[in-house]
């Protein structure tokens, strides 16, 4: 018997959802769902994509230099030779417990630089492969995660500088380097709570490409990287702690200075966690008509 | 398991007209916020690429998808393969299913071949275990042993075309989608496709095939599904390609767009006026005229395919014995070539022909023709064998299928092709040798 359908121009009612089931069935149901399910473990499914595609973007960003990845070191070297000269030297910014200035800072140029890739690379990662999103299906939310990804070896590259620092110094590392893993998970999540928005909302407005280059440039000034937070006036200080990345970078000092750190940042993961769970419901929202309007 | 692989019901999907589709516009979101009740959302903003489909298709069958550019031939595999989703509707999808919606998607031209297989079987979800068993053949299949670590943008067009067909070729799926990727390469290598999709036809799996070569269409696949401006007119076995060419060109013709250039309107007479000067020959020889003629009837406007079927052409010799030779081409649809027939016979016999007006006779015998429509093309030639004019589509003529044969012929009426010789089948009996039957006499 075939089934009931309902005629297009009739009834719009319908549920919506690609469900695979044991026998290997695939339903395709058109979907009007306000919330749609986020469907995490498909990307699972697809994580043999993930590392092709995260191998590929390495691959393909030094494709044809003769220097590779050194290109990365130089980058780093680069920011710490700006940071040493302009803040350490020019403008003397104080520092508390007698820290050298490029060991203070250093970690929060780590922390920003790797946040502002994900921002870039992810949020703008799928109108980069718009081609393939027209021709091929899989969970778009592969792209920006990717992308962040490809971030972490060029943080574990400005570490490896930073050791460098380190040595010249002669400073010690905390003990709690241990933690940074979870450092660079925290700081991985707090990019990509604002890449997936940015990305699902470029697809459907591009203003929003342009919005990219002042949240990364602006964003350096309001976090504190470059001073510690003391310098903040006394009123002010929530909005430090409301700012997710001045978390993450004084947890991630924290990990490798052993520098005090205020409990008060623990507010600054709600508007992460917010951004982030939000973000991936849009996401979904958009996913589906995603090669319709890209 | 049930024994369909794909079963379509009620699925449309809709499309806004408006300019970057991104729903109400911001003017209008302002005026929605002061006047609530105004906003009315235009319906003319609304296009359906796909209005109600719906088919079932069959374990182990090859379908092929055909229509016009813009019927929603594209959409539909779109659908199917779930890049973009469903206005309404349902699909139900028995199997695992990988779709080729464009040769060579996700390739990038900074990876080596190698990589990019990988890339690419991952895309479409090949476990990696998988292409390192097939990854040889793929290889070999497209031939680019020497240059798999090569960056892909150093490779020739045809190599990057055929590597990316043959990771393909090779995927295990249940369901394969084609849209328009079955014409890749030279010729050679179209053959080596063409075969492979035999096989994968032969291993039982489903397939759906987008194409505009109705000769694929018919090798391949074993029904169509005919689309038109997003409704489906028929699912049937690919004998209805005629009817469905006639449909969709009568209708481009009222739609008069694009497509209107080539028009099948019969054209069984070109004649040219002021043939002196301006017909198709030389200083020595000119044409008048050419037309097609019904033998049996006398008729030049009705021809049925058990008539024989005269091309007349009438043309004037200035001088004596002049050196000339006429060549009648068929095809059919505008574009698949049949044969071409030369008329050698002026030439041996031109010693005889004085200066003069004459005409000269082609004969297609009785049941030479299937139903069909014929272009026929002229050329005409001088000295040395040059081509002094030719025309590829002067005659347009609708052959009809005579009604007994129709009667025949229904039920098991496969052959589509444009030519269907009377030929005789003659059985033997080798035992005694002498008992003959004629198979076509059988009624």
């Amino acid at each position: 018997m075939q089934p009931k359908y309902n005629n297009a121009k009739t009834t719009f009612k319908f549920y919506i959802f690609v469900k695979k089931t044991l026998v290997g069935k695939i339903l395709i149901k058109a979907d009007t769902r306000r919330w749609k399910s986020l469907k995490l473990c498909e990307i699972w499914q697809y994580r043999n994509l993930l590392i092709n595609l995260t191998i590929r973007d390495i691959k393909v960003l030094y494709a044809q230099t003769k220097l590779g990845l050194l290109w990365s070191f130089i980058q780093a070297m680069t920011a710490g030779i700006i940071i040493f000269f302009f803040f350490g030297w020019l403008i003397k910014i104080p520092i508390p417990n007698k820290i050298p200035y490029i060991v203070y800072a250093y970690p929060g140029m780590m922390a920003w630089y790797f946040f502002s890739m994900i921002i870039s690379q992810a949020g703008t990662s799928l109108q980069q492969s718009q081609q393939v999103i027209k021709k091929v299906y899989f969970p778009r939310l592969i792209l920006p995660l990717s992308k962040s990804i490809v971030g972490i070896v060029d943080f574990i590259i400005w570490f490896l500088f930073y050791i460098i620092i380190l040595l010249v110094y002669q400073h010690p590392l905390s003990i709690k380097v241990v933690l940074l893993p979870v450092g660079i998970l925290l700081n991985v999540i707090t990019g990509l709570s604002v890449a997936i928005w940015l990305s699902a909302l470029t697809v459907k407005f591009r203003d929003f490409y342009h919005i990219i280059p002042y949240l990364v440039g602006f964003g350096l000034f309001v976090t504190p990287v470059f001073f510690p937070t003391a310098m903040v006036p006394d009123g002010y200080h929530f909005l430090v702690y409301l700012n997710p990345m001045a978390g993450v970078i004084s947890f991630i000092r924290w990990c490798l200075l052993d520098v005090e750190i205020s409990v008060y940042y623990l507010f600054g993961i709600i508007p992460t966690v917010f951004l982030f769970i939000s973000g991936l419901f849009y996401f979904r929202k958009i996913e589906g008509i995603m090669s319709d309007i890209i | 398991m049930e024994d369909y692989a794909v079963r379509v019901t009620g699925l449309s999907k809709k499309y806004s007209l408006s300019k970057n589709q991104i729903g109400i516009p911001f003017k209008d979101r302002i005026n929605l916020l002061f006047n609530k009740n105004n906003y009315s959302k235009n319906n003319n903003d609304e296009f359906y690429a796909l209005k109600d489909i719906n088919f079932e298709i069959k374990r182990g069958e090859a379908v092929g998808i055909i229509g016009l550019n813009g019927a929603g031939k594209s959409t539909l595999l779109k659908i199917l393969s779930r890049i973009t989703e469903p206005t309404t509707g349902l699909i139900e999808i028995n199997g695992t299913v990988a779709s080729v919606l464009e040769v060579g998607m996700g390739f990038h031209p900074d990876l080596t071949g190698r990589e990019n297989v990988f890339l690419n079987g991952s895309m479409m979800r090949i476990p990696k275990k998988e292409i390192e068993k097939n990854f040889n053949e793929i290889v070999d299949f497209a031939g680019v042993k020497k240059f798999i670590d090569v960056p892909i943008k150093h490779y020739s067009s045809g190599m990057y075309v055929r590597l990316a067909f043959s990771v393909v070729a090779h995927v295990d799926a249940d369901i394969l989608l084609f849209d328009e990727v079955l014409a890749v390469g030279d010729i050679a290598f179209q053959f080596k496709c063409a075969q492979k999709i035999k096989q994968i036809i032969n291993q039982k799996k489903t397939m759906l095939i987008v194409s505009h070569n109705m000769n694929d269409i018919q090798h391949l696949c074993s029904s169509v599904i005919c689309l038109d401006d997003g409704e489906m007119f028929a699912h049937d076995n690919t004998s209805v390609i005629h009817k469905y060419y006639e449909n969709s060109l009568a209708k481009s013709d009222k739609k008069n767009n694009v497509a209107k250039k080539i028009e099948f309107k019969n054209i069984y007479e070109k004649e040219w006026k002021e043939y002196k000067d301006k017909g198709p020959g030389n200083n020595e020889f000119r044409v008048i005229k050419i037309y097609a003629v019904n033998e049996k009837t006398n008729n030049n406007e009705i021809f049925c395919s058990d008539d024989s079927i005269g091309i007349v052409v009438d043309f004037e010799l200035f001088v004596d014995n002049p050196v000339f030779d006429f060549c009648i081409y068929l095809s059919s649809f505008g574009f698949y070539f049949l044969s071409s027939i030369y008329s050698l016979a002026p030439k041996s016999e031109n010693k005889y022909l004085k200066a003069g007006i004459y005409k000269t006779k082609l004969i297609f015998k009785e049941n030479f023709f299937n139903e069909s429509i014929i272009n026929i093309g002229f050329s005409v030639s001088g000295d040395d064998n040059k081509v002094i004019w030719s025309d590829s589509d002067v005659l347009t003529i609708k052959i009809n299928l005579n009604e007994r044969k129709k009667i025949y012929l229904d039920g098991f009426h496969q052959n589509v092709s444009p030519l269907m010789p009377d030929q005789e089948w003659l059985t033997y009996s080798i035992n005694t040798e002498k008992k003959e039957t004629k198979l076509n006499e059988r009624e």
